[in-house]
């Protein structure tokens, strides 16, 4: 890792970051670069660029954004017991680290909704913790209406400047209302459009992954299967430290591709082609986080010691700390070189590994798609392909991440069979939600040992 | 009085019949109504939306680059385009690069568009040959129902806007009512008891899948809903369906049938106490008219009596008086002549005691008359309680010594204060009188009096029979007597009355407060400490 960095070091700086300074605030850090600085003279050739934006951190004696948090709690029939009581405990305690500048509602649903708690500022900690405390369970999932019900309560309100986030607890499928994956998701991209987060944490093993996980990615949300009740207290920590470091919200980047580079696709984080132009919007950054988007770009053929312009960024977003809609701007150049070597040399290792981490994800999801069709012969074969490619790439750029993966990814191939398989489904689609929206996730920090 | 509530009896029993029918075809209504309601609600939410819409088109920039801007922003839209008057796509335009979104919706809804058949049939134009020139139209496409806003532009343009389907989908639910919890909901003999009547009320897309439901109640997989209703265009080809517990329809008509029992019983309890009072006013007016009748009387009488002794005491004097004319020439012994002098006197004091008791009476029945017609004033002046008392006592003297009853005075109100003097001798006059006309057989008759801040307070105890409790405050009603007979003793039975209004018209009060033996009369009025009238501060010249 630390060689890596070494080497990067080494190459001369093509992006030419025009920071534009707010009046006296922090800003976001914004790093602009490509898989490979070089490229091979002559010929087409694919790379990735990668725009990265770290959010600076958040002191902890300033005052933190006030948050809007909405808890919509499944109370269905399967919630009934230990469940319910761990789950009314994790939300109380989560609120103790709130105080009365922020505001909060809650929704219990089964087949119908109950605004157990409509949005107020948490003057009164304990009313609400009385309200939370008589919830009970009761029959069926209606999560389509208990998600409405908890936007409209974040929405009355709704102020940029904070930060505004449903979270979702269930531990069931989807079975009253809209219920599929799609609607779910499509709900989440008009949250998002909204500045509305939602998390979604999965209880137990029969919850819908695929909806949970799609509600929670198109939303930038973050998503967590939590197997026990007993791990929900941590879980719901997290998540707060999450919603209470949070220090830009709308975030916009735009990477206008110059003439003579076709983007292609993006890795992992979603986002608009239009022609040259390639839009990317996340709902918010964390303190410290990086969040990047990786793009696929064709690249023509050059002649040798050429200069090549391969992007202008733009990125926006609203600061939360000076409360200014902040703008940065960047471009970068490729250079061309008749040395395989030296393109061999100069490549990126960090955007590189990301790379691979993101093309990794893809065959995972895409071996779940597999192993969903009954085809478990070939899943598994996807799977332990996807374990060499990310050893063999561990190995070459020194990453420890992707050595964990890849570990990962063999422990997956052996869970495919019925038995394992509704529990390593939901560890899968977990990580991948993780890899692809580069999630600060508690799995992640899960140290894993090494080989 | 028994009769009219056995005809209400039967005539209920009667509607017993029918009242269940009743109740259920009124529960229906009350149900569909609101039912009806909620339809409205989704009828509003849209109606909303589209004027939403309609100014959004009109700012709407034609270029990709801004619709693409806008659908990134509004939360509402899936996608935009736009054709122009020959119905050829301006955007999303298959000929540009575009991106996965746009593709798709072309992939989707491009049929739609080539045939132009998006326009529907049922939007509202303001005549029915002319086309719509903006409105809702309904797709079936992917998990259902589709929504599209169009508006046709002056210049002949066709903006078309597919709304965010899961989204127009939460924002109605978010309009919805809500379920709020029962204290038990397993109860269901509770839930009986506590009168609500459990529904449910489902929102159902076209097929037939619930979108979202509230309220209460659980009904059972396959029962059919009370209520069905399809809500206002574009979402016409739902429903809206309205479930009721049938266990709790079902024991309905035996709830109204108690609620008939409780109706008839509290009607009967009605007419009872509207029978028992009208008996009870009648006899009152009864009494009344006899009591007026006795006043007359009473009036009549008291107004003789002392006139009968003014003129007979008259005649006496007149007699005396020829007696001395006829005797002038023989000489009188000096005895004789001072007994002479001696009865003419208490001639004459008969005669101002009963005209003083005529103008009393007289007094009374004018005060009397003038309250009725609300006509009674307060005329106040400066003056002494205790003044006044010894005058009024001193009338009265001449009576009570006849009587041998003794008057005890404890006077403390010295004080000038602001009084009318003509009230309080009524109403002291009336008190006394009544001590001379019912407590002869007593000795003693104390008065008292005090002063304290702005009250004066007079008490007058006799030791004579004393008045029953039960009678406290009749005695203070007018014509009110404890003996009607006019032989018993004399009197008009406004007394008390008159003395009573005319301390409440000095702002105090007069209460027959308990003794041990006798009666005790305590009088309270508002006496404000008089200010010198004619001695003003001149306060133009205080300050010169």
């Amino acid at each position: 890792m630390f060689k890596a960095w070494k080497k990067l070091a080494v190459i001369p700086l093509l992006a030419l970051t025009g920071l534009q300074q707010n009046a006296q605030g922090r800003q976001a850090m914004l790093d602009v670069s490509l898989a490979h600085p070089t490229l091979l003279a002559g010929e087409s050739q694919t790379t990735y660029l990668k725009v990265g934006l770290t959010g600076f951190k958040l002191s902890k004696t300033e005052k933190r954004p006030p948050v809007n948090v909405a808890f919509v709690l499944d109370k269905s029939g399967s919630m009934t017991g230990s469940k319910i009581a761990q789950a009314k405990d994790a939300i109380t305690r989560a609120m103790d680290r709130l105080n009365n500048n922020d505001i909060v509602s809650v929704i219990a649903y089964d087949t119908t909704v109950h605004v157990v708690v409509p949005a107020t500022k948490l003057t009164d900690k304990n009313m609400v913790r009385t309200a939370i405390m008589n919830i009970q369970a009761g029959s069926d999932t209606a999560l389509f209406a208990g998600v409405s019900k908890g936007a409209a309560e974040v929405r009355k309100f709704f102020d940029r400047n904070q930060v505004n986030r449903i979270i979702l607890l269930s531990d069931g499928l989807a079975n009253h209302g809209p219920s599929s994956p799609n609607e779910l998701g499509t709900l989440g991209t008009s949250l998002m459009k909204e500045g509305i987060a939602v998390t979604t944490l999965g209880l137990g093993l029969d919850y819908n992954e695929d909806l949970m996980v799609e509600l929670a990615r198109r939303s930038d949300g973050n998503h967590v299967f939590v197997e026990q009740a007993t791990e929900l207290s941590a879980v719901f920590n997290h998540e707060f430290n999450d919603v209470l470091s949070v220090v830009a919200q709308e975030i916009t980047i735009k990477i206008k591709c110059a003439p003579g580079i076709r983007p292609v696709r993006l890795l992992g984080i979603e986002g608009e082609i239009n022609g040259q132009e390639v839009v990317v919007q996340l709902n918010q950054l964390y303190s410290e986080q990086e969040k990047y988007a990786l793009l696929e770009i064709d690249v023509t053929g050059s002649t040798i010691k050429q200069v090549k312009p391969v992007a202008e960024i733009e990125v926006t977003y609203a600061n939360i700390e000076t409360r200014t809609m902040d703008r940065l701007g960047s471009s970068i150049s490729v250079y061309f070189d008749e040395s395989e070597d030296v393109v061999e040399k100069q490549t990126n290792a960090k955007v590189m590994t990301e790379c691979v981490l993101q093309i990794a994800n893809e065959r995972n999801v895409l071996a779940v798609a597999m192993r969903d069709q009954g085809k478990t012969k070939e899943a598994k074969k996807l799977l332990e392909a996807n374990c060499v490619f990310l050893d063999t790439n561990a190995d070459k750029l020194a990453s420890e991440k992707l050595r964990n993966r890849a570990i990962d990814n063999s422990v997956q191939s052996r869970n495919l069979d019925e038995k394992n398989w509704r529990k390593s489904r939901k560890v899968m689609r977990h990580q991948q939600q993780i890899d692809s929206q580069q999630q600060l996730g508690p799995l992640q920090s899960k140290p894993i040992p090494p080989k | 009085m028994c009769l009219p509530l056995v005809v209400i009896m039967g005539l209920g029993w009667r509607l017993a019949r029918h009242e269940q029918t009743l109740a259920h075809q009124r529960l229906n209504e009350l149900l569909l109504v609101r039912l009806q309601d909620t339809a409205t609600i989704i009828e509003d939410y849209f109606q909303q939306h589209e004027r939403k819409l309609l100014t959004l088109t009109e700012s709407v920039k034609h270029d990709p680059e801004s619709i693409r801007q806008l659908i990134r922003r509004n939360p509402h839209i899936a996608q935009l385009f736009v054709l122009n008057t020959n119905g050829t796509l301006l955007y999303p335009n298959p000929a540009d690069a575009l991106n996965q979104a746009e593709r798709r919706f072309l992939n989707d809804f491009g049929d739609l568009l080539l045939h132009n058949d998006f326009l529907p049939a049922t939007a509202e134009g303001s005549e029915g040959t002319t086309p719509a020139t903006s409105g809702w139209s309904v797709k079936f496409q992917g998990q259902g129902l589709n929504l599209l806003y169009f508006r046709r532009l002056p210049s002949g343009e066709l903006i078309g806007i597919l709304l965010q389907r899961a989204r127009w989908i939460a924002d109605l639910i978010a309009e919805l009512p809500d379920t709020a919890e029962l204290p038990d909901t397993t109860d269901t003999l509770n839930a009986s008891r506590s009168g609500t009547l459990k529904t449910r009320i489902r929102l159902i897309d076209s097929n037939s899948r619930s979108i979202y439901e509230w309220g209460p109640l659980e009904p059972d997989e396959n029962a059919p809903p009370l209520q069905d209703l399809a809500p206002p265009y574009p979402l016409s080809s739902w429903r809206l369906q309205q479930f009721v517990d049938e266990h709790a329809l079902a024991t309905l008509g035996r709830g109204t049938y108690f609620n008939l029992i409780s109706i008839l019983a509290a009607s009967g309890l009605v007419i009872l106490i509207a029978g028992t009072w009208s008996y009870r006013e009648y006899n009152r007016q009864m009494r009344e008219a006899t009591q007026r009748v006795s006043f007359v009387n009473q009036v009549s009488h008291e107004l003789k009596t002392p006139l009968t002794n003014i003129r007979m005491y008259a005649e006496l004097l007149e007699d005396d008086l020829e007696e001395i004319l006829n005797d002038q020439t023989e000489k009188q012994t000096e005895q004789q002549a001072e007994k002479q002098a001696e009865n003419q006197r208490s001639h004459l004091k008969v005669i101002v005691e009963e005209s003083q008791r005529l103008s009393r009476l007289i007094a009374n029945v004018l005060t009397f008359a003038q309250k009725q017609r609300d006509q009674l004033t307060l005329h106040r002046r400066s003056a002494t309680i205790d003044d006044v008392i010894t005058t009024v006592t001193g009338r009265f003297n001449p009576a009570f010594q006849r009587r041998s009853l003794e008057v005890n005075f404890h006077l403390s109100a010295p004080d000038q204060v602001s009084l009318d003097v003509d009230a309080l001798e009524q109403i002291l006059g009336n008190l006394l009188s009544n001590v001379e006309k019912y407590a002869s057989t007593g000795k003693h008759l104390k008065i008292t009096s005090s002063q304290l801040n702005d009250v004066s307070t007079i008490t007058i105890s006799d030791d004579g029979p004393g008045i029953p409790s039960r009678h406290r405050e009749r005695i203070f009603r007018p014509f009110h007597r404890l003996s009607n007979h006019i032989a018993d003793t004399p009197g008009t039975g406004i007394g008390l009355t008159i003395a009573r209004q005319l301390t409440q018209l000095h702002g105090g009060d007069l209460r027959l407060i308990p003794s041990r033996h006798g009666a005790t009369f305590e009088i309270r009025l508002h006496t404000p400490i008089h200010a010198p009238l004619h001695t003003p501060i001149p306060e133009s010249e205080a300050t010169p």
